[in-house]
């Protein structure tokens, strides 16, 4: 047979004036970036209001008024939390940064007991620091809570109680007992297919409808528990998906090794689907660290509610404080969540590497 | 009749936050495929930097920011005077039929149309597609110049008065949301355009086909199997998060349920459920009806 010659590609032999007309469009390109941008630049920097106290320091809207962040730096941070007890919050976070840092980083023998022993007794301690009432700590009311401190503190503590929860919840839609199996696929299908906001109302307008009238719970609590409902069915769906891609032999195998269901599942099939679904979670994480912000809606002043109460005042009505503030907290959201994202990337290129990419799909909880 | 409203508001913001964040997509998809460094990097700056950032506070930026520095309606941004924005919103012409005829004769067209369709599909050979697609498209603008008259928006004492108007609410969510979304479909486009193997273009190009012929005809067709599941995930949330409206008080169905009739009727657990159910099989008949177009894409052959 003879073979046919294969024409050099035109991409390859590029004529001179090609390269030239591309350059040229390059330039264009970045013209129009920069000629879009530079306002923008200009805005935030140049023209910005750097010096200076108060609501005088910035007269007009012409450039950001970075004194306003300045002025409410510690309310952005802390909310309302009185100013004597917030080394508190720092001791608190920094506390789980510190406990959650080698975890995530290093590789340690024994990680599972060690994230189990985490989720279990970090939030009671964190509670007992931000709530204080224990160990002679003052009590501090929830609803002083706010800021970034906020946003973190329900961030953690939904995904906490979300991820047991999904776990059981992924066990049930593949229990061997239909009847479990229905009542998981309800609830999660349920909780999947309303918005964040409508089941922070439910909890908000609903909850206190059916408990009785003298346990009265506080709105931040009633939020933490539709939040981490709705968490718990997106990590239970991912690991769902994670379970089935565990493969039929590691059943079997448990199963001669004369391991009951329980002791199969923590010891053998959990392991390895939570590890498949590690990268998904974490994009559901980004997803719920996104969705607090719709704590602002039902009046609590998480990180944006804060900017909405702080630049709401009247001294602040000419300046652009409410622009400045909106700027401000998108850095703070998006550096923290590009970090989470650039960590699940890296898990995922891990898995992908690591087990031929047994299962990686693209998902985000909203 | 409130609730019907609610939906109606809902639909409308979620349909013109899919149409734009759609469009949007596939522009920044393109980038981000592009093999000029420049380009791809404007496609992975868009996507990193407006995914990362939660949409509501998007949304708050439209509506605080933007929109408040859009001048007034005196002095409204126009296009020939067709189209008006301005900081009470975006106004667009409206059409009207131009008289009795119009409705008469657009059924007998489409009747026309309809028969022809009928025997094109009979005898297979009768009148090609591209015939038959230019013979409609021709039909229909030789209709609309006939009959159409269009309305421009005029502006009146009180701001615009004439025109279809787009509340300022709405753009504000329409804006943040597509801008939002943007980011997730575009990389839903470009993963799903990455999963056909290389030699597909290959084989494309061995064979003769035009770059565009070989994307429309080759790549397109197995890229939407890998697609179309994600994005219709991408297009409840959308609807999911149409929601939001009741954070600038449009009225979409949680802020005409929770907020307008819980405060007159204050009956919660009623309206609750009414809003929950609402949701429930809005997503439900939106996912039944994905996974029909997914059936049919899915059926082509196998790779």
């Amino acid at each position: 047979m003879r073979m046919t010659r294969i024409e050099p590609s035109a991409g390859k032999r590029q004529p001179h004036g090609r390269g030239r007309m591309r350059a040229g469009l390059g330039l264009l390109v970045l013209a129009g970036l920069a000629l879009l941008l530079w306002p923008a630049f200009d805005w935030a920097v140049v023209s910005a209001y750097w010096v200076g106290e108060g609501a005088s320091a910035c007269p007009d809207k012409a450039g950001a008024c970075w004194p306003f962040i300045r002025e409410r730096f510690g309310q952005i941070i802390y909310g309302a939390y009185p100013d004597t007890e917030r080394w508190r919050v720092n001791a608190g976070l920094a506390l789980g940064a510190v406990l959650l840092a080698p975890l995530i980083l290093l590789p340690l023998r024994r990680k599972a007991l060690l994230i189990c022993a985490f989720l279990a007794v970090y939030p009671l301690v964190a509670l007992a620091l931000f709530a204080g009432g224990v160990f002679g700590l003052e009590p501090v009311a929830t609803d002083t809570w706010g800021g970034l401190f906020l946003t973190v503190v329900v961030g953690l503590f939904a995904f906490t109680t979300a991820f047991p929860m999904g776990i059981l919840l992924a066990m049930g839609r593949q229990s061997p007992i239909p009847v479990v199996r229905l009542l998981a696929g309800t609830w999660v299908e349920f909780w999947r297919g309303v918005p964040t906001l409508v089941v922070l109302f439910v909890a908000v307008i609903m909850l206190p409808l059916f408990l009785p009238v003298e346990r009265e719970i506080d709105k931040l609590a009633r939020a933490l528990i539709a939040l981490s409902i709705l968490m718990s069915c997106y990590i239970g769906e991912s690991i769902r998906g994670a379970l089935r891609s565990v493969p039929r032999g590691q059943y079997e195998a448990a199963c001669a090794l004369g391991m009951g269901y329980w002791r199969a599942h923590v010891h053998v099939i959990l392991p390895q689907a939570i590890r498949v679904a590690t990268p998904q979670i974490t994009n559901i994480v980004i997803g719920l660290f996104k969705e607090t912000s719709l704590l602002v809606v039902i009046g609590l002043s998480d990180l944006l509610g804060v900017i909405q109460s702080a630049s709401g005042d009247t001294e602040w009505h000419l300046s652009s404080a409410r622009a400045t503030g909106y700027l401000f907290i998108a850095l703070i959201y998006w550096g923290i969540c590009f970090t989470m994202s650039r960590y699940s990337a890296r898990l995922e290129r891990r898995s992908q590497r690591g087990a031929g990419g047994a299962a990686a799909g693209t998902g985000h909880g909203a | 009749m409130a609730f019907l409203a609610g939906i109606a508001n809902t639909l409308v913001l979620t349909l013109l936050a899919i149409i734009v964040s759609t469009l949007v997509a596939l522009i920044v998809a393109c980038l981000c495929m592009s093999s000029d460094r420049l380009l791809n990097g404007i496609g992975w700056g868009y996507v990193e930097i407006f995914r990362n950032i939660p949409a509501l506070l998007q949304i708050f930026v439209c509506y605080f920011v933007v929109l408040r520095a859009l001048p007034t309606a005196t002095e409204s941004m126009t296009l020939g005077g067709w189209l008006a924005i301005n900081n009470r919103g975006v106004f667009l012409p409206t059409p009207h039929l131009g008289g009795a005829g119009a409705a008469w004769e657009a059924l007998a067209f489409l009747a026309a149309l309809g028969l022809a369709a009928l025997v094109l599909r009979r005898k297979g050979g009768f009148v090609s597609k591209p015939v038959f697609i230019t013979l409609a498209v021709v039909g229909f603008a030789v209709w609309a110049l006939r009959w159409l008259e269009v309305e421009a928006p005029k502006i009146g004492r009180f701001g615009y008065e004439a025109g279809w108007e787009l509340s300022p609410e709405l753009c504000a969510l329409v804006l943040g949301l597509a801008v939002y979304n943007a980011s997730y479909i575009a990389e839903i486009i470009r993963s799903g355009i990455g999963a056909v193997p290389k030699g597909q273009w290959e084989a494309a190009r061995a064979l003769g086909f035009s770059p565009v012929q070989t994307m429309v005809r080759i790549i397109l067709p197995q890229a939407m199997r890998v697609i179309l599941p994600p994005m219709s995930s991408a297009y409840l949330n959308i609807l999911k998060a149409s929601s939001l409206g009741a954070a600038v008080a449009y009225p979409e169905i949680v802020s005409v349920m929770v907020g307008t009739t819980n405060n007159i009727v204050g009956r919660p657990i009623e309206i609750m459920g009414l809003t929950l159910v609402t949701y429930l099989s809005i997503s439900l008949a939106v996912a039944y009806f994905m996974h029909r177009v997914d059936r049919r894409v899915g059926r082509s052959p196998e790779l």
